[in-house]
């Protein structure tokens, strides 16, 4: 690695990666991870067949919502189709339980010290990789050291001043600068989906494309925005598993027709996270939906240091300006999604009532008066004369979904008088203009289908390169710092209900409804929820319409 | 034959004209390909930005850089996706036989379809079947092909279930799969140039069937289907050569959107997902590869035309 | 039908028209268009020409005035009229978000419209001079100019078209100025060659002959007898920039929303077929109507002022 090509392509996708880490994305780009919310909850309800016994071989098509850059993690940017792969690929060393507590998976065991800046992570004894190597303390300090933190990577960030020490051949410990109560968290995502070291070394720039890890299926090829084969991995780990033969993996970005080549029965398993997707799924025969509420929420995010925005009275008469059951409607997500009111859903340890309470609801007059004070006010913030109206330019991306929402958010600020201006913008442009700060307002979509700290701390904090608001508070700062170095349930939520109310009084986001992510799958296919814990425990399902692979068989 | 090998360093020159610009636009558009590269967040760092801008040579004066560019060019060496990091030579490779498989059967189903139905057509001028052919053609002239394409799949795939909607599957791992992907969208393509085909056979073919010739034939009785295809056709057919060569672009700019709606993974939608996503080194590779197969099978049309029709001795007006 | 490619659909050399209509070139002396074809033509100017004709001016009407027609409100939705099929308040059905079907088919006439007539005008004007200038002086500026037109036609427009959109924006003007550029090619080989045929004609020969000057003879006796033939093309070429900006829309590429384009809507109703077909149906029947009727007045007018069948 390190060759110049190879480190500018990763480079470009870096963003996107972040902000996956972060469970910031962008409406439309995919969400979230790991999820917490297990089982069903307020909308989501899975329709699922007879199971029965489980049956080896076969073979099973699988149609995501996009196509991945490239595989190796740290360089690829991991969306929910590419975490989808993955976990055919690679094993996580912890992946969340039903409870949405972190365990371990690939790992054996992980244990903090006291103050939560050392964790010590134990592997399990004779894993290998696909390619023979052994999956040991030193591998994983290579892949932690010479690809995971190397610069240019989208893992580097996060990675800051953690240090890996090796402390037997099946043992390790990272070292953090911080106490940070949720750093297994980070091992759910790519940062703890170890691949094979000297496979990696061999393929040099070309190891985006050819990854090797441990899991239940052996990478055999892939023809780039039309598919990835992998194979059964004889040797797995896990005794008995996986049933299936062979997966193969297609990218089909639109939503019509990834729907209707599940109805035609080209692919046997389709991943969406779109509201009106997961309700034309719920009402196909002979297809099962598996339905997960994700613990994402879809937000509109205003930039607070750029005027009109930067005014609360603004931000407010926008957040009061909308009924958010109508864009839920017109979504197709009415009895399947929730309002919110915050970034966690109903079902959430995080969710509290003291903040959806303190969400305004939906009221005009109250909008049109507050947009009326600031227009009247002769200092008024953007600097135009009393009585002008109020501009801005709202960003959403081309999807047809999304394009209708935008124009119902438009007719909605429109009616109490502030003029607003559409631009469809594609999801790179749409990244890096969040970043930069180079936007008024943005449709995106806010998760915490992670612990709350990283999420919150990189949505909030001056030092973060993510917080795409700008909303910075002194006391969000404290929370955070206190949230960190505790891990007592009730004092976190009491730190996140804090944050929480703190950012509802200064709005810099509106909601709209939580994320529904769906696995539909003709009724051959068998156990797509149904995964467990090598030690028996049982899984989050399908968060983010992700699964494990290994466990899921066919009857055809 | 010599006539056509002489045009061969216009040829050369338009390519590289185009070529130029192709370089130039790519160039011109908005955005500093380095910040592009590295994020808003990379681009933070001045040495990151220098190191990225030297390796891409982007501080050179512009005709060096397009020097650069096509040497490598030349070489086959069109650079790496700055999104991906796959070579964009290979990334256009590997796409390339998609668009032109699905071209090729679009135009041989049109062509299938309109040379019976141009020649009835003109044999039977002014009656009941030209007047609904000729209507149908025209009609069919004014139906885009994302409209077709939508309602194929509305009813072939979607209601009758009898195709796959989306998705590829090469030639070289099952034929049979293969046409079943191949089809639907080589239908869309065809639709209009069917339309296209027809009328101007049917228009050339009336011409011919004035002739001396012809008229002789048929007063001797020979059966027409043998008048018709045997001596008619051919002479009928050389200005549908030329526009089928010409529709060439009409084909690539189609399946822009025909590759998008059915998903398949050919150079039309890798065009528009490089630009989509501002991966400019891909765009400009993929121009190329559009204006070279432009300019090169309108030349080889050129070349076909001279060698078939004895009476164009000085390249065919066509040019003019 | 090319969807993206203005350049070559119609760039048949000799004269304009419909994609596939007889306008090859033809060796002198060969008769161009026998007696068959002539009655063709004959019955075509009957009621299908006028019906067309009709069709155009009533989207004309839409497009002009359709703030003034009683139409509710195109952009305003109304979640609760969501998909509702066709009724006495919403004649044509009500969209996805519950906006009135038959005000944004008739308001989208407007972008079809503008769009079409200032990229034909663009191409007409800049093409259409070129050509005619170039075909009667003819010599080195000929040449060079054509030239220029070979590699204009050659480069990849449809890539010079989405980059602009992509990266510039996606506007009215963008789209309209660069469709026009992208044309400009078509319009000079289009006019060259009517230019060369009409300067063939014994008339030219004749003011020639009584010692006229050049640039009379252009304006008063080429220019007249080029532009209904340049201008019947460009009708036809209206057609094609219509479906290129429908083509536009289903990439993402076409103008912001709320304003309606017909394009835009049937991208919108993509999505929804299976439930609410009308919001398919709808624009495209008014593109197609719009696109044939084009073709098909352009194509009759193309045969009347066609220099070649002027009786040479």
């Amino acid at each position: 690695m390190g060759l110049e090509p190879t480190r500018r392509a990763r480079a470009g996708t870096r963003l996107v990666w972040a902000l996956v880490a972060a469970g910031l994305i962008a409406a439309g780009c995919g969400g979230d991870d790991d999820s917490g919310s297990a089982g069903d909850t307020t909308g989501a309800e899975s329709d699922i067949s007879e199971q029965g016994d489980p049956v080896y071989g076969g073979s099973i098509t699988v149609g995501l919502e996009a196509e991945t850059d490239e595989w190796l993690p740290g360089n690829g940017s991991f969306a929910n189709a590419g975490t989808s792969v993955a976990y055919a690929i690679y094993d996580p060393l912890m992946r969340r339980d039903a409870d949405g507590e972190m365990q371990p998976y690939l790992a054996e065991s992980i244990e903090p010290n006291d103050d939560l800046t050392e964790w010590t992570l134990t592997l399990r004894p004779g894993v290998q990789f696909h390619d023979g190597t052994p999956l040991n303390a030193e591998a994983l300090k290579t892949v932690f050291d010479d690809y995971l933190k190397a610069p240019g990577t989208n893992t580097a960030g996060a990675l800051t001043d953690v240090e890996m020490v090796i402390v037997d051949d099946l043992t390790v410990t990272y070292q953090l600068p911080n106490p940070n109560s949720a750093w297994p968290d980070q091992l759910g995502l790519a940062v703890g989906w170890p691949f094979s070291p000297t496979a990696a070394a061999a393929a040099g720039e070309d190891a985006g494309s050819q990854p090797v890890g441990t899991g239940p299926f052996v990478f055999d090829s892939w023809e780039r925005d039309n598919r990835l084969v992998v194979k059964k991995n004889p040797d797995y780990w896990q005794e008995g598993l996986p049933y299936l033969d062979e997966i193969v993996f297609r990218p089909i970005p639109d939503e019509d027709t990834r729907i209707s080549s599940l109805t035609t029965g080209d692919i046997d398993v389709l991943q969406t996270l779109r509201q009106s997707s997961g309700v034309r799924v719920r009402d196909l025969d002979g297809v099962d939906s598996y339905e997960q509420l994700g613990n994402t929420t879809g937000v509109n995010i205003f930039n607070t240091t750029k005027p009109p925005l930067d005014d609360v009275r603004v931000r407010e008469a926008l957040a009061r300006a909308v009924d958010q059951e109508q864009i839920i409607e017109i979504q197709g997500g009415t009895g399947v999604v929730p309002p919110s009111t915050q970034i966690f859903n109903e079902d959430d340890p995080y969710w509290s009532e003291a903040v959806a309470d303190a969400w305004p609801g939906y009221d005009a007059d109250a909008a049109g008066e507050l947009i009326d004070e600031y227009v009247n006010d002769p200092a008024r913030s953007d600097g135009k004369a009393p009585g002008e109206p109020v501009t801005f330019r709202y960003d959403c991306p081309p999807d047809p979904s999304l394009v209708d929402m935008a124009q119902l958010y438009q007719s909605f600020w429109g009616q109490v008088g502030v003029e607003v201006e559409l631009r469809q913008v594609e999801q790179a442009t749409h990244i890096s203009e969040a970043i930069s700060g180079d936007y008024d307002a943005k449709c995106f979509r806010a998760g915490l289908d992670r612990d709350p700290y990283p999420t919150l701390n990189d949505a909030f904090t001056a030092d973060s390169a993510i917080n795409f608001t700008r909303f910075t508070d002194p006391a969000i700062d404290a929370d955070l710092e206190a949230l960190a170095a505790s891990s007592d349930l009730e004092e976190r939520q009491a730190l996140v209900e804090e944050i929480s109310l703190i950012v509802n009084e200064n709005f810099p986001m509106t909601y709209h409804g939580s994320t529904l992510s769906v696995l539909g799958a003709r009724d051959v296919v068998k156990n797509l929820d149904g995964w467990s814990f090598p030690d028996g425990a049982e899984g989050s399902g399908t968060p983010g319409a992700t699964t494990m692979w290994g466990f899921v068989w066919t009857t055809e | 034959m010599r006539q056509a090998l002489r045009r061969l360093p216009t040829m050369a020159a338009t390519l590289l004209v185009v070529s130029f610009l192709t370089f130039l636009l790519t160039g011109l558009l908005p955005g500093d390909p380095a910040v592009q590269i590295l994020g808003p967040e990379g681009a933070n760092d001045p040495e990151a930005v220098a190191a990225v801008r030297a390796d891409l040579r982007l501080d050179d004066p512009l005709p060096a850089r397009y020097a650069g560019w096509l040497g490598d060019a030349l070489t086959g060496d069109l650079g790496r996706s700055y999104r991906t990091g796959q070579p964009v030579a290979e990334a256009i490779g590997e796409r390339l036989p998609v668009t032109v498989e699905v071209g090729t059967l679009a135009v041989v189903l049109a062509l299938a379809v309109a040379i019976p139905l141009g020649t009835f057509s003109a044999f039977r001028a002014g009656g009941p079947a030209d007047r609904v052919i000729t209507g149908t053609s025209f009609g069919l002239l004014a139906v885009p092909n994302f409209m077709m394409a939508i309602l194929l799949i509305w009813i072939l795939a979607e209601t009758l279930g009898w195709l796959p909607a989306t998705g590829w599957v090469r030639l070289t791992d099952d034929p049979v799969g293969n046409l079943r992907t191949a089809i639907m969208p080589a239908l869309a393509l065809a639709t209009g140039e069917l339309a296209v085909y027809t009328r101007l056979l049917r228009a050339d073919m009336i011409t011919t069937l004035q002739q001396d010739s012809i008229t002789m034939a048929r007063a001797k009785g020979m059966p027409t289907a043998r008048i018709l295809f045997r001596h008619a056709l051919r002479p009928s057919s050389f200005s549908l050569m030329t526009v089928v060569g010409l529709q060439v672009g009409a084909i690539i700019g189609g399946s822009v959107v025909i590759e998008t709606l059915f998903a398949l993974p050919g150079v039309g939608r890798l065009l528009v997902d490089s630009i989509l996503q501002r991966d400019l080194i891909m765009v400009q590779g993929v121009a190329l590869v559009i204006a070279i197969s432009f300019v090169v099978i309108n030349f080889v049309v050129d070349l076909l035309y001279t060698l078939l029709d004895p009476r164009i001795r000085h390249g065919r007006p066509a040019t003019a | 039908m090319a969807a993206l490619q203005p350049l070559d659909d119609t760039a048949r050399p000799g004269a304009g028209g419909v994609p596939g209509d007889a306008v090859t070139p033809e060796p002198p002396g060969r008769v161009r268009r026998g007696r068959s074809g002539r009655r063709t033509r004959a019955r075509r100017r009957g009621a299908a020409f006028w019906l067309a004709v009709a069709w155009l001016v009533t989207v004309a009407v839409c497009a002009l005035a359709a703030e003034w027609l009683p139409v509710p409100d195109p952009n305003v939705p109304d979640v609760t009229r969501r998909f509702d099929p066709p009724n006495p308040d919403n004649l044509l059905g009500a969209d996805a978000l519950g906006r009135d079907q038959l005000s944004r088919v008739v308001h989208a006439a407007r972008v079809s419209l503008v769009v079409s007539v200032s990229a034909v005008t663009i191409g007409m004007v800049v093409g259409g001079t070129l050509g005619t200038a170039v075909g009667y002086l003819r010599g080195r500026s000929e040449r060079l100019v054509m030239a220029t037109v070979d590699v204009m036609a050659a480069f990849p427009g449809l890539v010079l078209l989405l980059a602009v959109l992509a990266f510039v924006g996606r506007s009215l003007t963008v789209i309209s100025l660069v469709i026009g550029l992208l044309s400009i090619p078509i319009y000079a080989r289009v006019a060259r060659a009517n230019t060369l045929a009409v300067a063939q004609r014994e008339f030219v020969h004749a003011a020639h002959t009584m010692g006229a000057r050049r640039s009379r003879i252009l304006f008063r006796e080429i220019v007249p007898n080029v532009v209904p033939a340049v201008a019947a093309f460009a009708l036809v070429a209206m057609g094609l920039v219509i479906v290129i900006e429908g083509s536009l829309a289903l990439l993402g590429l076409s103008i912001e929303p709320p304003d309606p384009t017909w394009g835009g809507m049937i991208a919108a109703s993509k999505p929804n077929l299976d439930r609410a077909p009308h919001t398919a149906l709808v624009p495209s029947a008014a593109m197609f109507l719009t696109v044939l009727s084009l073709n098909f007045v352009g194509d009759t007018l193309r045969r009347s002022f066609d220099v070649k069948d002027a009786g040479l």
